[in-house]
């Protein structure tokens, strides 16, 4: 009685999951129909947004995506498809509609804003990504001069796949070791609608055939405000982020030093002193030699910590006065380098709303810089 | 010892397994985007609201070894049914904004792009299953989940804790206490479990000891919806009142996984299980009630046709999703604080004051004799 039961029960299941399957698929969507996005690079002619989206198109053969040549032809296995409109998401569906693929948002690794997007509220572009509940959020956001379809649409010696370049020069490794100050959708969209309503965004240049993000563009409010240069960016880097194995290059009188920073430990502590808004900094370096213009002798290179003399205080030296410059410059331009503005509303809340207009110009640096040679 | 359909240990795992897993869905973006920072003092308030209801009715079953509703019964048996019948209907009720998140979380966690609503319809065949379980199933349910809850659990905690600021949550204290109060009211159905609680506890006897079970293991579950939290607002900070299904979204930014790809989702995949257990119960037990109320011989009839109900009305709401989730949430508010907070409390501190005055007659005639 009991197992007659239960078949009618397996019948009836079989019964109602066939129902679905022949009425809607289980509502999935053939893989030939589907764009897997890789890269999404978004520009701004008069009032209309114009993207460029790359998508990755396996060649039917299975042979794999980048090198030089293409042996099948020289068939795109990363087009490009354009698409205009007045918000972002008419210009992804008149790109779906020029292809018939339906755009599939949960692998887009990179997002490239070009120069005019970020000449108005860059989040008019940037919101329609927030608001999808299948966008990447670790996704990377960047910028270019000028226009950020051209860039996507280069390809670089390092395979056909601009994102995929793009993404390995903004990956976490280059973060730790200061090369570039990459930040996912998440990170940037979190700056913006933080307390200082501003972020940071690595700027992509091409040198020779090569993609370099070692410039960063300063965002307050939407708005680009200003550029840092690479020394500019490695300077925030030290005092933002803990450092892992990053080259660090300083004067000496013998010549230039290059060290490797095993290690950084930054400490940042904010406080009110007779209503001065205070940052301090304690930022230790744990380096060890990596070269030096001066060939050394055979005794001194068995040890990396064994540094020339001088060399410590020098870097010491060298990178606090690149700190100072650093914050003298954004003072200037009433831009909150170091977050400040996030550390006065978590610590000293009841001075919030009467200091956080004018924090960036009062706020007072206090550096502490060591470097500490390790074997 | 008597049989009991769900013993001491299987309700401490409920509690510290099952239940939490209704408040990592939809609740932290809710709390997140009414007080920010200030998240924990709601959800603590809530939990303290919560276990009160729980201790009220544990101390009433221990007192009188039946749970309030099979007392109610006892002592007039229409009327005990009518109430069993009414506590179904608010069942119900309470289970549809659960069942709208959960279509919503599964199109997000299953799916690259969004499904039809037929893609969530086996649910009621799972949840029609289920229903014709009694409450004994409740606590096989139970006994599952501390492999299903908090393995995974554990792991996405420790994938989040790399990258959450815990900073985020300062300054404490930011809003006023009156919106953190006010915030608890207008999330208080993820607080409501009393309503769970009062068939749950007709199916359970007390024996010596229990609380030292059973308490414990409600604390576990209810440090554990604190410390997601914190480490949910800890990771998305301002962006947190955005963050829907944030049980999906806490493991992702662990730095090994931009290699690995999406190895978290396995995790998800099965807490989503436990949410399928915790989003069915509500319904179980309102058929159970339901069956009671009506002195139903069998249950399938009366399963298949509440799941098909409810497979209608959340195919009808989803549809009107912004308009009828406040109106759940918000508006029905005090009907849940009501049955499962207030009902416990006054059915408890009834039976105190009965004990007592039971207590003094006695002395009384003792005294007279």
């Amino acid at each position: 009685m009991h197992a007659k039961r239960t078949v009618h029960y397996y019948l009836l299941i079989l019964f109602t999951l066939a129902f679905f399957f022949f009425t809607n698929d289980f509502g999935l969507i053939a893989a030939q129909k589907t764009a897997i996005v890789t890269a999404i690079a978004i520009d701004k002619e008069e009032e209309e947004f114009s993207l460029a989206v790359q998508i990755a198109n396996p060649s039917k053969d299975g042979s794999k995506s980048g090198g030089g040549g293409g042996a099948d032809g020289g068939k795109e296995e990363y087009p490009c498809v354009n698409g205009k409109g007045k918000t972002v998401a008419e210009a992804l569906a008149s790109a779906e509609k020029a292809t018939g693929w339906q755009v599939k948002l949960v692998f887009c690794r990179v997002l490239v804003l070009g120069e005019s997007v970020l000449k108005q509220n860059c989040f008019e572009a940037l919101d329609f990504f927030l608001l999808d509940e299948y966008m990447n959020a670790t996704c990377q956001v960047t910028t270019v001069n000028g226009s950020a379809a051209e860039v996507l649409k280069s390809s670089t010696p390092l395979g056909k796949s601009s994102a995929l370049a793009l993404e390995k020069i903004l990956s976490d490794t280059a973060k730790t070791a200061g090369t570039a100050l990459p930040v996912s959708l998440k990170d940037f969209a979190m700056g913006y609608f933080g307390a200082g309503s501003s972020g940071f965004l690595p700027l992509i240049e091409k040198d020779e055939d090569f993609f370099k993000a070692e410039k960063t563009v300063l965002v307050k409010e939407g708005k680009k405000v200003g550029v840092l240069s690479g020394e500019e960016t490695f300077a925030l880097t030290a005092v933002k982020n803990p450092l892992r194995l990053a080259d660090y290059t300083f004067p000496l009188s013998s010549g230039g030093c290059t060290v490797n920073i095993r290690k950084s430990k930054p400490k940042l502590r904010f406080s009110l002193r007779d209503d001065t808004p205070t940052l301090q900094a304690e930022l230790a370096f744990y380096v060890g030699i990596r070269d030096s213009v001066k060939p050394r002798p055979a005794d001194k290179l068995k040890d990396a910590g064994d540094l020339p003399d001088g060399a410590l205080a020098v870097a010491e030296k060298t990178l606090s006065q690149q700190i100072i410059a650093l914050h003298e410059r954004c003072k200037a331009i009433g831009f909150d380098v170091f977050e400040a503005t996030g550390m006065l509303q978590k610590y000293e809340n009841n001075s919030f709303e009467t200091l956080k207009e004018t924090l960036p110009e009062r706020l007072k640096l206090e550096l502490t810089v060591r470097f500490e040679g390790v074997r | 010892m008597k049989r009991t359909a769900i013993n001491a240990r299987q309700l401490g795992f409920f509690l510290a397994f099952l239940l939490p897993v209704g408040k990592l869905s939809e609740l932290p973006s809710l709390l997140s985007g009414k007080v920010g920072g200030d998240l924990l003092l709601p959800a603590f308030l809530g939990l303290t609201v919560e276990f009160l209801s729980l201790f009220a009715l544990f101390s009433f079953t221990k007192k009188t070894g039946m749970g309030p509703l099979a007392y109610a019964e006892k002592k007039n048996a229409k009327l005990g049914r009518v109430l069993r019948v009414a506590l179904a209907a608010v069942l119900l009720v309470y289970s549809l904004p659960f069942l709208l998140d959960l279509e919503k979380f599964c199109n997000v966690t299953f799916s690259d792009t969004e499904p039809t609503f037929f893609s969530f319809a086996p649910f009621f065949i799972l949840c029609g299953f289920i229903c014709t379980k009694g409450i004994k199933a409740v606590g096989r349910s139970a006994d599952l989940c501390p492999v299903l809850f908090f393995l995974p659990f554990a792991m996405l905690t420790v994938l989040a804790f790399s990258s959450a600021d815990l900073s985020s949550l300062l300054p404490v204290f930011e809003k006023p206490l009156f919106t953190n109060v006010a915030t608890f009211f207008q999330t208080a159905p993820f607080f409501s479990s009393g309503l769970l609680f009062l068939p749950l506890f007709d199916g359970y006897h007390y024996h010596e000891g229990d609380e030292k079970k059973i308490f414990p293991l409600y604390f576990t579950g209810a440090a554990a919806v604190l410390l997601f939290l914190a480490l949910f607002y800890g990771l998305y900070g301002p962006l947190a009142v955005s963050e829907h299904y944030a049980i999906t979204k806490i493991g992702m930014f662990f730095p090994a996984l931009s290699t690995l790809g999406r190895t978290d989702l396995f995790f998800v995949y099965l807490i989503t299980v436990v949410l399928f257990f915790f989003t069915a119960l509500p319904v179980q037990l309102a058929v159970g009630e339901l069956q009671k109320g009506f002195q139903l011989q069998n249950s399938l009839l009366l399963s298949t046709l509440i799941n098909l109900a409810l497979f209608f009305a959340v195919l009808f709401l989803n549809r009107r999703y912004n308009t009828v989730y406040p109106f759940f949430i918000k508006t029905l508010a005090p009907l849940y604080l009501v049955v499962g907070f207030l009902l416990p409390l006054l059915v408890y501190l009834g039976i105190l004051l009965k004990r007592r005055g039971q207590v003094r007659v006695e002395r009384r005639n003792k005294h007279a004799r």
